[in-house]
């Protein structure tokens, strides 16, 4: 089975998207709840199902042993998948494993759908979900270094290393498979266009109408008021929101200009990368 | 040869298990011998194959690529170690995947739970993958005072005469990393370093020493925000719940298939079904509503 990953950094709309492509694919379900999608949540780094298929518990492993694994464990989740689409949430960069592999495959057996959000608006929405200050959450946008992991404790995902927001993108743009880059802000300006774009990727053929319709049941407001009313299993913290605004811009208008520097220089990275590819092409 | 005692089944080992309690001898009761020796290849047609295991009805293969390779056939673990892999990680490793599959062999099943016991019954405790069961159950322990641990990772469950779930004590301590020993005041505690590259220790607390009926699970995200997070593929866990949790939750479930015991299998889920109850994990079930106390893991 092919396996798409939907890459993006953190506060991107990878959500966004799953519960559009919910709506679409599973439409006797449409609006969806997103504390339940129909379709897969599962996340690359996710430590549970690796351990289910390893057959043991990762905490005696350090996190790069642990991290070698993954490969072997995202190919027999490919080979054993049962679903008509494999399309697995992921937000590590596209790096690779000390013996050289890729930590999250390649052509032809993976292939990516991967959304770009402006950085002033992933640090805003970023600093609410990490709880940390904006201008930390700006910080670690802009730095390529590789945490140092300590093992020191586990959590329920393995450790995922980001990389810069620019970086993050370039590795996965200049990745050794077929990539779909779709951008957060058409999602909101052009979004039959966008949307189309990313599921015809997938080899779906779902007409206007219906992605219409799977668009209109995914509204940020309604999932807004979802959250409000219903709770959702991923809102950070009491008294926050997961689905915080939804919005494009609010990041110029929250960040210093040194911040916003900074974060420019990181998308003009990116933009000429994306404009040298497409000249390419 | 020296004798102890696991998952309510007998090990003879010529290696010293010291996270183990070491018993006089068997009594005639089933009994995994554990040998160092060499691991052929896993090349057999007949084999099921995982990204790390090999698995058919007769042997079985587990394997960690540069630390060490395990043959498992019924009765019987061999273990090919790389020169410079840790002693006790090896038995780590060994207490895990290749008990199970010696388990199912034995058509013994396991829960992949952390489970604590009040004396006259268990209850389980099903979080995420490093949500913090085991810190949970040790929180039960010490702090709660009143319970047992009875089991960390793998919670043997055979039927009674009846068809009643009744669980055996997995008897290797608690693994707990240092925020947890340090938030549970288990620093005086005997322990042992599970490997040199890791913090992370087998923790000896208050264990239950017999089998008890297994009476409850409590499935939570995480010990210290205990709504599950939507990260994997829980929602499937809508329908016939009890059974499919039991199955879903069965440790080395991709291996019972190959193995040759899907009716067994099928027959232990539906007892489990039948007589367990499962709950969604609250501060009070899972920490007597002491939020004060609990307040501490919240960091």
């Amino acid at each position: 089975m092919q396996t798409y990953w939907l890459a993006s950094y953190p506060k991107s709309g990878n959500t966004w998207f799953r519960i559009f492509l919910s709506n679409l694919l599973y439409p006797e379900l449409s609006p969806v709840d997103p504390n339940q999608l129909p379709m897969s949540n599962l996340i690359a780094s996710a430590r549970g199902p690796a351990q289910e298929i390893m057959g043991f518990n990762t905490s005696l492993l350090t996190s790069e042993e642990s991290a070698c694994l993954r490969p072997a464990v995202d190919d027999f989740i490919a080979r054993s998948w049962k679903r008509s689409l494999c399309l697995r949430k992921a937000h590590d960069a596209y790096t690779h494993l000390p013996d050289g592999r890729p930590l999250m495959g390649q052509g032809p057996d993976y292939k990516a759908i991967y959304v770009l959000r402006d950085p002033w608006d992933v640090a805003v929405s970023a600093a609410n979900h990490w709880d940390v200050s904006i201008d930390k959450a700006v910080k670690s946008l802009c730095s390529s270094k590789k945490p140092a992991h300590v093992d020191s404790d586990i959590t329920e995902q393995f450790p995922q290393h980001l990389l810069s927001w620019s970086r993050h993108a370039l590795s996965w743009l200049n990745s050794p498979m077929e990539i779909c880059l779709i951008q957060y802000e058409n999602m909101h300006s052009e979004p039959l266009l966008t949307f189309r774009k990313a599921i015809r990727f997938l080899g779906l053929d779902h007409d206007d109408e219906h992605i219409k319709d799977a668009i209109h049941a995914s509204e940020f407001k309604r999932l807004q008021r979802l959250e409000v009313d219903d709770g959702y299993v991923e809102t950070p913290r009491k008294g926050t929101r997961f689905f915080r605004k939804g919005v494009k811009g609010e990041g110029l208008e929250c960040l210093s200009s040194a911040q916003l520097e900074q974060l420019r220089q990181q998308r003009a990275i990116v933009d000429k990368a994306i404009g040298e590819k497409a000249g390419k092409v | 040869m020296l004798y102890y005692r696991y998952c309510g089944f007998v090990i003879a080992s010529s290696t010293k298990f010291p996270e183990l309690i070491e018993i006089k001898s068997n009594k005639g009761e089933p009994l995994t011998l554990i040998e160092e020796g060499e691991v052929p290849p896993s090349n057999h047609k007949k084999l099921c194959f995982g990204p790390n295991w090999a698995v058919g009805p007769d042997e079985s293969y587990w394997w960690l690529n540069g630390i060490v390779r395990f043959r498992i056939t019924p009765g019987k673990i061999i273990y090919q170690a790389e020169l410079n892999a840790s002693e006790s990680l090896i038995r780590a490793l060994l207490l895990e995947a290749p008990m199970i599959l010696a388990l199912q062999y034995a058509g013994a099943f396991c829960l992949a739970v952390s489970a604590v016991s009040d004396g006259s019954k268990v209850d389980a405790l099903k979080f995420l993958a490093g949500g913090g069961a085991s810190t949970a159950a040790a929180w039960q322990v010490t702090r709660g005072k009143t319970r047992r641990l009875h089991s960390d990772t793998l919670l043997h469950v055979s039927l009674d005469d009846s068809g009643c779930p009744m669980a055996w004590p997995q008897g290797s301590g608690v693994l707990l990393w240092p925020k947890s020993i340090e938030l549970l005041n288990l620093k005086q505690q005997a322990m042992r370093a599970i490997r040199p590259e890791l913090p992370v220790k087998r923790v000896k607390i208050s264990s239950e020493t017999g089998p008890l009926p297994l009476k409850t699970i409590y499935r939570a995200g995480f010990h210290s925000r205990l709504e599950e997070s939507s990260q994997e593929d829980h929602n499937f866990l809508q329908g016939r719940r009890p059974f499919r949790l039991a199955a879903l939750q069965t440790a080395g479930r991709l291996w019972v298939d190959p193995i040759g015991k899907t009716a067994d299998h099928f027959s232990w889920c539906l007892s489990i079904a039948r007589h367990c109850r499962i709950e969604k994990g609250t501060e009070q079930n899972l920490y007597s509503g002491k939020k004060d106390l609990l307040s501490p893991l919240k960091n």
